[in-house]
């Protein structure tokens, strides 16, 4: 999943060593994985890193970053990131943030309104979900595969993937430690941020809410919860895809972020 | 040695359907499934079996909480214990309140000694990190459990033992005023018991402070390795071996015959661990509830932990989980297990599952008259030196 292009680089933030996968140049977009993520490029961002200097850190707890004692919440997370800006010196930018990083995302464009042009919040935790949904903290891996992807293929070959975890020591220590984290800043409430709800009314990036529309993780309803906190933003349902689109549906993704990112997708 | 007998009041009236239906009888399986009323004759049955361990000369009888589960129906291990003072002549061991799953330890703190003071000291405090499950139940982050467990015993220890008020800012609590009123009977506070199921770092833990470790629901194999790892551990700390603070829970059941044991205990033990324990691996081990590397361990595919796959009540005995059999076979096995273990404190689980009432009588008669004669006298200085 992850290809070798990309530079890494190691920022030590508020007590916190992050792992930050770069590439290419230009206006710079911030990416924000979701919880599930082990470390990976999606192939999205190398499209992505065409048109942009692509910035991917692994969040406090997860993957190659470190736990930072003091990050309890997303919020928490939130002013690290802030602070990785101002190291690298990136006044403004753009931030797209899947499920756990959509959280992230819009927490920061909360915060810092000023500092973001705009935001893409792809199937984002962070609002109470709507709909009917599975507890993630009750699903086995491979649940969990069944639950992310809509297409069998995807289904069958992710549940082949995360049934085999178990065997690479690194990467299910990697799932496991991951998993502690969410749990953490996700356990309960779950899966968002009552306070959160409250502080969107600050945003003013120009804001686009993707959707899968068969999410098995938070339902599509749960976009509405976005549109009713962020009445300026649009959304965009996309067909046959899950928990990821950018993921499942890559070029379908593209088409559908690159008018308000403002590229046209070279695929 | 000191015998205790330990109840764990699990709900008897689940069917075969209730039971398919589900996936797990803690957390989500439906409390619709509970009637009151049956609840109510049930505790009077429960209440007078544990009342029945202190009458045929047990020195203590044991309780513990749960949540949410039909597994075990005492949500308050402190309510259970205050009901028992006024019914029992000897010890109650509490075992445990779930520390980490409390908003405000202090509540433990205040109740305990209140129970302590009231018995006249007959109150043993144990403290427990409580079951994965639990974590799901009243939607506790367990990725701090480890963290809030040790905090919330610190504070405890400290408020029966530092005069008030103090102040307590840690991590997880944090208070003002820390000046609990009554403090406890027991001087400097109410002997401490660690039940777990043999977590590397709980038995050092309990070692090093002088706390009883209590084994649960656990194999021969694992039992022999812990209590090694015990005494490794209080040789460390103390400069000797110390059976007093170690303990051994099992489910005991004792028949007039091996045959006529098993017979009767079988569908009853089945139930409790096939059943009743029953729960999703991500119930069980909750993410964070343990360290990476533990849970790597424990959630292998290969992993047998209980809970998760059937097992039979043969294969239980076979591995040492229960202990079913005549009056001969179970004292025998007691005395086998008290050499090779070690232990100074056996907490005995004498009603499992569905075991109806006069099977749970007739049982603890027999271990009564046959078994604990012998028993008590186990770990004493000289049975130690024969």
């Amino acid at each position: 999943m992850t290809s070798a292009i990309q530079s890494i680089q190691y920022f030590e933030v508020a007590g916190v060593r992050l792992r930050v996968l770069l590439e290419g140049q230009g206006a710079p977009l911030l990416f924000l994985h979701g919880s599930g993520d082990l470390g990976s490029w999606p192939e999205a961002l190398t499209e992505l890193s065409k048109h942009f200097l692509v910035i991917r850190p692994d969040h406090p707890g997860y993957s190659g970053s470190s736990d930072g004692e003091s990050i309890n919440s997303v919020h928490d997370i939130s002013f690290v990131y802030l602070s990785l800006l101002d190291q690298m010196k990136l006044d403004r930018v753009s931030v797209m943030g899947v499920s756990l990083g959509g959280w992230i995302a819009a927490d920061m464009a909360a915060t810092e309104p000023s500092r973001f042009e705009r935001l893409v919040l792809v199937d984002a935790a962070g609002l109470r979900p709507r709909g009917t949904y599975p507890d993630y903290f009750m699903l086995t891996a491979v649940e969990l595969a069944e639950n992310v992807y809509a297409s069998s293929a995807m289904r069958e070959s992710m549940s082949v993937f995360m049934a085999e975890l178990e065997n690479d020591t690194e990467l299910f220590h990697t799932y496991l430690r991951n998993r502690a984290s969410t749990a953490h800043l996700a356990f309960n409430p779950y899966m968002h941020d009552p306070q959160l709800l409250g502080r969107l009314h600050r945003v003013t990036a120009e804001t686009l809410v993707v959707w899968g529309a068969q999410d098995g993780i938070l339902p599509v309803e749960t976009s509405d919860a976005w549109l009713e906190a962020i009445p300026s933003a649009k959304r965009v349902v996309i067909e046959d895809a899950g928990h990821l689109p950018h993921v499942e549906q890559t070029n379908q993704f593209l088409a559908v972020v690159s008018p308000m990112l403002g590229f046209r997708p070279t695929a | 040695m000191r015998i205790f007998g330990f109840h764990l009041m699990p709900w008897p009236y689940l069917t075969a359907d209730d039971i398919a239906n589900s996936d797990s009888s803690w957390v989500t399986m439906s409390n619709a499934l509970y009637d009151p009323v049956k609840g109510h004759e049930l505790y009077e049955t429960y209440f007078n079996q544990l009342v029945m361990y202190d009458r045929v000369g047990f020195d203590g009888v044991s309780v513990n909480e749960h949540h949410q589960t039909a597994y075990g129906l005492m949500p308050s291990a402190n309510v259970t214990a205050a009901m028992l003072i006024p019914q029992v002549k000897g010890m109650i061991a509490i075992l445990g309140n779930a520390l980490p799953l409390q908003a405000n330890p202090l509540k433990i703190a205040e109740e305990v000694a209140y129970l302590d003071v009231v018995s006249g000291g007959r109150i043993i405090s144990g403290f427990v990190r409580g079951i994965g499950a639990e974590y799901h139940s009243i939607s506790m982050d367990p990725s701090t459990s480890r963290d809030r467990f040790y905090e919330a015993h610190d504070l405890v220890i400290k408020a029966w033992t530092d005069p008030g008020p103090f102040e307590w800012y840690g991590k997880h609590y944090k208070f003002r005023y820390v000046n609990p009123w009554p403090r406890p009977f027991q001087q400097p506070h109410p002997p401490i018991w660690s039940p777990s199921q043999g977590s590397a770092e709980t038995v050092e833990w309990a070692a090093k402070n002088k706390y009883v470790y209590l084994q649960t629901f656990s194999d021969t194999k694992s039992c022999e390795r812990i209590f090694a790892e015990l005494q490794e551990a209080q040789v460390r700390h103390h400069g000797q071996v110390m059976s007093e603070y170690a303990g051994w829970s099992v489910p005991v059941y004792v028949g007039d015959t091996d045959e006529s044991a098993i017979r009767e205990a079988k569908p009853h033990i089945e139930h409790l661990f096939n059943d009743l324990l029953r729960m999703r691996r991500d119930q069980l081990f909750p993410a964070g509830y343990l360290t990476v590397e533990s849970t790597s361990r424990v959630m292998s595919a290969k992993a047998k932990g209980l809970g998760i796959g059937r097992k039979t009540c043969e294969q239980l005995i076979e591995s040492g989980i229960v202990i079913v059999g005549s009056a001969d076979t179970v004292r025998d096995t007691i005395v086998e297990r008290q050499r090779s273990f070690g232990f100074g404190n056996f907490s005995g689980i004498f009603h499992f599952g569905t075991l109806p009432n006069e099977l749970f009588e007739a049982s603890l008669t027999r271990f009564a008259r046959h078994v604990l004669p012998t028993v008590r006298m186990l770990g004493t200085p000289a049975l130690v030196t024969d």
